[in-house]
């Protein structure tokens, strides 16, 4: 059910292909590559994001990754799809940029979830599940909604976040999860279901009315 | 909502359940309104991540379309242009250099401070007079002899009847004494050198 990597509104054109446009690009081609930018730098841009959770280091994690990318654009092979090597290098570039800024996400497992649970409104830890009333992603027009939200994902610790993001934004397994960052796959689901409950009480609380079932 | 079904669910929504697995668990759902509700609960806060993420991307398309000018620029600069290779002596010396900028009045008045604490602690410090050379003979019998040098002032040195061996320290009335050895080249006895410094001034 991965149909979040395949997220139609941030997926790109299809026309030239990847393969093409890797293979003009390879041969000194700055145009092809220009297109390659172009066709992914929002999908990079918002994973950026999502790790270093400040736009302007985003903008330098994609600048980064795309100079690395294309200095190494030799040893591409085609071996995974253009945009998983590119997420690889993106993924990179922004723990780098985290380890650089000593902010790197080796926040301890317990202690981030202890620090989640401490953050997390009054009723984080009530079992009965509940909704937002109406289409919360629609209300995200609204400026207050959107600051509130980032302020709610900014506490998550990078680590939390970066699987909140791999997972919902770039529909990435478990397993490969687990080989990103590095760790078993029981931590990565424990990190997702913590950040899942700490944002939907986060939700119910900046959304201001909720639905009990 | 137990732990197991919550994982349950979760793995359900995440596509980590096999075929079989996913039936078997969609029965489950059907029939539990609070399973569904967790799931349309999840379903929210996955709707909102990405919608905020995605709004986030466009709100800064300005900014990645000009980011290529940059990254253009990155591509053309040759790696010396990127990161210049500049001498090891270069950068230490433009290092210093800027140090000394920097801090120029400081390192001025400490030149200053400096010699004038010097000079204030020349004037107080007692040079030593003098100094006195002996050179054993390699006998413990024979008494050491002076070869050399002598006490400024005209001072006498008492030394007893030993062997340059048996010498550690000097006890000189008036004075101090320090002793020390200079080793033997080709076959020559080594040289014992005391040094005989007066603490007030005239004769020892």
């Amino acid at each position: 059910m991965n149909s979040a990597r395949q997220n139609p509104s941030i997926q790109a054109d299809a026309s030239p292909s990847d393969k093409e446009l890797v293979s003009r690009a390879q041969k000194g081609d700055k145009p092809a590559w220009r297109a390659i930018y172009d066709r992914y730098n929002r999908r990079c841009f918002a994973l950026a994001l999502g790790v270093v959770h400040n736009k302007d280091e985003a903008l330098d994690v994609v600048q980064e990754a795309f100079l690395r990318a294309y200095k190494h654009l030799a040893g591409f092979e085609g071996a995974s799809s253009l945009y998983t090597w590119l997420y690889r290098i993106v993924m990179n570039a922004a723990i780098d940029h985290l380890r650089r800024q000593n902010r790197a996400p080796q926040v301890d497992y317990d202690d981030a979830v202890a620090h989640l649970e401490n953050e997390a409104p009054a009723d984080a830890q009530s079992l009965v599940p509940q909704l937002v009333r109406g289409n919360p992603a629609k209300e995200l027009v609204r400026r207050e909604i959107r600051e509130k939200l980032d302020e709610a994902l900014g506490k998550l610790s990078p680590n939390h976040r970066a699987v909140l993001v791999m997972r919902e934004i770039e529909g990435l397994s478990y397993e490969e999860m687990a080989k990103e960052m590095k760790c078993s796959k029981g931590t990565i689901m424990s990190r997702l279901f913590h950040a899942r409950r700490y944002m939907q009480n986060h939700l119910l609380e900046i959304y201001g009315s909720k639905v009990e079932e | 909502m137990t732990g197991d079904e919550q994982e349950l669910l979760m793995r359900y929504l995440d596509g980590e359940m096999t075929r079989e697995e996913a039936r078997a668990f969609e029965k489950r759902l059907a029939g539990s309104k609070e399973l569904e509700t967790a799931a349309a609960a999840l379903t929210q806060v996955r709707e909102v991540v990405v919608a905020r993420y995605e709004r986030a991307a466009e709100e800064a398309a300005p900014e990645l379309d000009r980011l290529w000018a940059k990254i253009e620029a990155g591509m053309d600069a040759p790696a010396a242009a990127v990161a210049p290779a500049v001498p090891f002596f270069t950068r230490v010396g433009d290092a210093i250099k800027a140090w000394f900028e920097q801090y120029r009045g400081y390192v001025a008045v400490g030149a200053v401070s400096g010699l004038a604490g010097v000079l204030i602690a020349l004037s107080l410090v007692r040079v030593p007079s003098g100094h006195v050379v002996y050179q054993p003979s390699g006998d413990p019998e024979v008494p050491l002899e002076v070869v050399g040098g002598g006490v400024s002032g005209g001072g006498s040195v008492l030394v007893a009847n030993v062997s340059a061996a048996e010498i550690e320290s000097l006890e000189v009335e008036g004075g101090s004494g320090t002793t020390f050895r200079i080793p033997a080249e080709d076959g020559e006895a080594p040289t014992t050198v005391i040094w005989v410094t007066r603490d007030v001034e005239g004769p020892i």
